[in-house]
């Protein structure tokens, strides 16, 4: 077996709690590289296609690379995966902190849990001994004083990730917690791992790993140490984390505010990077390898409310909990933050499905009657706070937002579906598509809906011009095939982003480690296996034509922004056709959005070209046949 | 690896095996150690299964009293290096394979050489020094170490996988003696043979092996078969400190 | 405290069944390993390399309980 990998796979069989320990199987990762790809094949694999996510057919998946817990810079992410039960497709969420290489020092590179445990019980790992505890004590427990408990009872030096009792009612949009505060939120895993009665997983290991050239590494990655180090972001960063972003984002008019009403927040300066690091910032805090330390220790602080501790809020949290719930103080945004991670659900969603319930409230479409007599008003973060309790334990009308926006939409109805602000039942991340194509483009496109982090496409908007969309959808599509480098080999794709790590040296330092001679070609073919995947997964689950389910929500290109520096700009619905007309020809895929059997031939996935066709999907042939290389290399231009 | 078409009439009666993947065979390899009793059979019927690559490495020439039991050789080929005997009756049984044969004896050196690049190692060895060395080679670069031996009317076979499961280490000590004749007859190395091929066929094709971390333990005399689970030791000397 | 030896037939000669064809019964002192009650039946612990109890592969240690049935595996070392 090749270097890097701790060697053992683990299938959890949870309605029996036996263990299963079995080689792990090289070629797997060797072909789907791990973390996503790996999660993307198993899922395809092992799933029948008309399971229940939240039901006993569903996989839970945990896996980590070669490469981490190996001598790599920000090496810390361990991924989670399954059928999400928020899109109905294949879903994934990374996280970072340390349970990652942990697993690894403990000797598993992988871990498949299948059906639903009888009672709630956490996976206990240290080293050899593996085993399936009663969790009843700790069921019920909230997700961040539950890894206090565990640390107390098993051990300091274990990594803990919880779900939350969110998790456990089944809230579509819940979030596994790890490190008191880190998230692997978005997509609904921790629903996932509360739908199998698996309350947490608990691990410490004590072993070292070998590589297959050690003296080069080191040299290598010192390098990268020390150049990093002296990068012009660092200081920043290192200062902000990603709350950086607040001032920017509204600067350049594309900040969520009011669920999207708007995208300039008139007080953004209450709630900036300045006023988290003034207000509320105890202390910098690092994953494993990282020396970044973006991640923000705080507390929050108001009066009549127990002083809390939380990580965050980062940009995301920060703006969607934020701006978007017209919130005028950080200590208020902290504390929604702590809520949501506490309570275990998405801070993402979570702040898209309150802004979303603030919007219905203000325009009389749910009222204190349904809210337990209490009102749900812009900037009020002790509505906020009964809403999510609300939510969390699905009680009332907390039942249809626990489905999130799309659900709650259809519930509510009255045209509501209009700014219910996701694609493919996931809530928008913190940025507004209409003076950002590319942007938008991306949220409707991510297999995972409306998420940026399949192609964090803002910076080319800024680049390539905000109001035309000619080439953009090439450019997305790239993008969309550099991103898995990082979610495959599990490291932190702020290191590529921000500190201009390249593919080139992650490819190098994977060969130092594996003696496996992958390029980066290889890589961005392998990102291209992943997207066909998972949309073939994604028809065969859904049953209609890909092109279906790529629409943003109609706030997105029908309502121009009424205010700001983005004032009366907006994305026309000739300009969305356009896009996905040309990201579609870009992938190969027909017009409905469907994959062709050349493309998926082309990387041989043909048993998907077969699945596809026999449910009548497969994409229609191209004339003229499909270009060699798809997702042109795109240089990132100043701007 | 794509096939000709003579090769699909060779292996037709086989390709409806129930999760049969002649391609995988042929893109596999294996490294036999000892190509005596056991080794022959293992490597003869690897052979007519279409595994791509075998090596085999022995170090000894036929033996009259090699001829019980060790199906490869016959009256004319006393006195010839084994591997050279065994390499061309291998390529007549399958002219679409590749044979790669060694007379190096088999020590902890030559191994690093001897197996590089293969994906498993079948044990045909009348010895516990060169058991053990391979047992060091599989644990040090986790490749699987397909384990066989026989005495008299007993055998037993079993899959080694570190770090997932035991090594041999774990199972046995190195001090324990080891007779320097076992007796033996044809019937025993030929069935534990067979096992090691049935099990290395399910491996090379990607099916769960059954005897992960286990023992088959068969009695001839009495015709049993117990199947024995392996647990790690702990303070295994070979094992229990590498990942 | 009874237990019960069982012998694969290369060591069967050895180990004297009486029960059956397979197995002796032994009678011992519970606390004690197999390598102690080996000997005291005067079996040469050397002739065993190592033994199975309910499926499971253990060394000669192992201290069997009561009414447990422990097979004698012999050195089987060739080719």
């Amino acid at each position: 077996m090749a270097r890097g990998f701790a060697g053992t796979t683990l299938r959890v069989d949870l309605p029996r709690g036996t263990i299963r320990r079995l080689p792990t199987d090289e070629a797997l990762f060797r072909r789907w590289h791990g973390g996503r790809g790996v999660v993307a094949k198993i899922c395809y694999d092992e799933v029948p296609r008309g399971a229940d996510p939240l039901g006993p057919e569903n996989v839970f998946i945990m896996t980590v690379s070669p490469m981490s817990g190996c001598l790599i810079p920000a090496g810390s992410k361990v991924e989670f995966g399954s059928v999400s039960p928020l899109t109905n497709g294949q879903g994934d969420s990374n996280m970072g902190g340390h349970l990652g290489p942990a697993l690894k020092f403990a000797g598993y590179d992988l871990v498949i849990f299948t059906g639903i445990s009888p009672k709630p019980v956490y996976l206990f790992i240290d080293d050899d001994v593996v085993e399936l505890r009663d969790a009843s004590s700790y069921w019920g427990m909230r997700s961040l004083d539950c890894e206090k408990r565990l640390k107390e009872d098993l051990g300091e030096d274990f990594e803990i990730a919880t779900i939350g009792p969110a998790g456990e009612n089944g809230v579509l949009f819940s979030c596994i917690t790890h490190d008191f505060g880190r998230q692997a939120g978005r997509t609904g895993q921790g629903a996932v791992m509360g739908s199998k009665k698996l309350k947490a997983i608990a691990v410490r290991g004590s072993r070292s790993l070998h590589v297959h050239d050690q003296a080069g590494l080191t040299a290598y990655v010192t390098g990268i140490i020390k150049r990093t180090q002296k990068h012009p972001n660092m200081e920043p960063w290192q200062k902000y984390g990603t709350a950086f972003f607040i001032r920017w984002s509204n600067d350049n008019g594309v900040m969520p505010t009011r669920n999207f009403q708007t995208t300039y927040y008139e007080d953004a300066d209450k709630i900036d990077g300045d006023q988290l690091i003034e207000k509320c910032l105890i202390t910098h805090k690092a994953c494993f390898g990282c020396w970044m330390n973006c991640g923000k220790y705080t507390k929050a602080v108001i009066p009549g409310k127990p002083e809390v501790h939380l990580e965050g809020p980062e940009y995301e949290t920060g703006s969607l909990c934020g701006s978007n719930l017209g919130m005028k103080d950080i200590n208020h945004v902290a504390y929604i933050n702590w809520m949501l991670d506490n309570l275990g659900m998405d801070s993402m969603s979570g702040g898209g499905v309150t802004a979303f319930a603030m919007e219905c409230f203000e325009r009389g479409l749910i009222t204190e009657k349904d809210l337990e007599g209490r009102s749900l008003q812009w900037g009020s973060v002790d509505d906020v706070e009964h809403f999510l309790d609300m939510v969390a334990l699905r009680r009332g009308i907390g039942d249809w937002f626990a489905g999130g926006t799309k659900r709650a939409a259809e519930k509510i109805g009255r045209g509501s579906e209009k700014f219910a602000m996701q694609v493919k039942g996931q809530e928008m991340s913190g940025y507004d598509g209409r003076w950002a194509p590319g942007m938008l483009l991306s949220y409707m496109t991510a297999d995972i809906g409306a998420h940026h982090n399949r192609s964090w496409t803002i910076t080319v908007d800024m680049a390539e011009g905000r109001e035309s969309v000619d080439g953009r959808a090439k450019i997305v599509v790239y993008l969309q095939h550099i991103r898995p480098l990082m979610d495959t080999w599990c490291i932190c794709r702020l290191f590529w982003g921000e500190l201009d790590i390249t593919p080139e040296e992650i490819v190098e330092s994977l060969n130092l480690i594996t003696g496996w001679g992958v390029s980066p070609e290889e890589c961005l073919r392998t990102s291209e296996m992943i997207w066909n995947l998972n949309r073939c997964h994604y028809l065969e689950r859904n049953k209609a034509d890909g092109r279906t389910f790529d629409y943003p929500p109609a706030r997105s290109w029908e309502d121009k922004i009424p205010t700001g520096p983005g004032k009366g700009k907006g994305v026309s619905r000739k300009q969305v056709e356009q896009m996905l007309d040309e990201y579609y020809a870009a992938r190969a895929w027909d017009a409905k959005g469907n994959p062709t059997r050349a493309v998926l031939e082309d990387l041989g996935l043909k048993d998907a070209a077969d699945n596809l066709e026999r449910i009548g999907l497969l994409g229609v042939p191209i004339p003229g046949g499909i270009p060699a290389v798809r997702g042109e290399k795109y240089k990132p231009k100043a701007f | 690896m794509s096939l000709s078409e003579r090769e699909k009439e060779r292996y037709r009666r086989q390709l409806g095996v129930r999760s049969w993947d002649q391609e995988r065979l042929k893109a596999a390899s294996v490294f036999i150690a000892g190509v005596g009793g056991l080794g022959g059979t293992s490597a003869l019927y690897l052979a007519l299964a279409g595994v791509g690559r075998i090596r085999i490495v022995d170090r000894d020439r036929v033996d009259p009293s090699n001829l019980n039991r060790q199906v490869l050789y016959g009256e004319d080929s006393s006195g010839c290096l084994k591997v050279d005997e065994a390499g061309r009756r291998l390529s007549e049984a399958n002219p679409h394979i590749i044979i790669e044969t060694s007379s190096e004896p088999i020590g902890r050196e030559s191994l690093d050489r001897l197996a590089a690049g293969v994906s498993l190692i079948l044990d045909g060895l009348d010895n516990m020094e060169a058991r053990f060395a391979l047992n060091e080679y599989s644990v040090r670069h986790r490749v699987p170490y397909l384990y066989g031996a026989v005495c008299g009317w007993q055998g037993m076979v079993g899959l080694f996988h570190p770090p997932v499961t035991a090594c041999l280490a774990c199972l046995l000590s190195s001090e324990q003696e080891a007779k320097p004749e076992v007796p033996v007859f044809g019937c025993l190395p030929g069935t534990v043979g067979l096992l090691q091929a049935t099990e290395a066929l399910k491996y090379l094709m990607g099916l769960e092996p059954a005897l992960l971390g286990k023992l088959l333990i068969y009695d001839g005399r009495d015709m049993t078969f117990d199947l024995v689970d392996m647990a790690k030791n702990p303070a295994c000397p070979v094992c229990s400190g590498a990942v | 405290m009874v237990v019960f030896f069982r012998a694969g037939s290369e060591l069967r000669h050895k180990l004297q069944p009486d029960v059956d064809f397979y197995t002796r019964r032994v009678e011992t002192q519970a606390g004690k390993s197999v390598k102690d009650i080996l000997r005291d039946i005067g079996l040469d612990p050397a002739f065993v390399a190592f033994i199975y109890v309910e499926g499971k592969v253990k060394n000669l240690d192992y201290v069997p309980t009561e009414g447990q049935s422990v097979t004698l595996q012999p050195p089987v070392s060739g080719g």
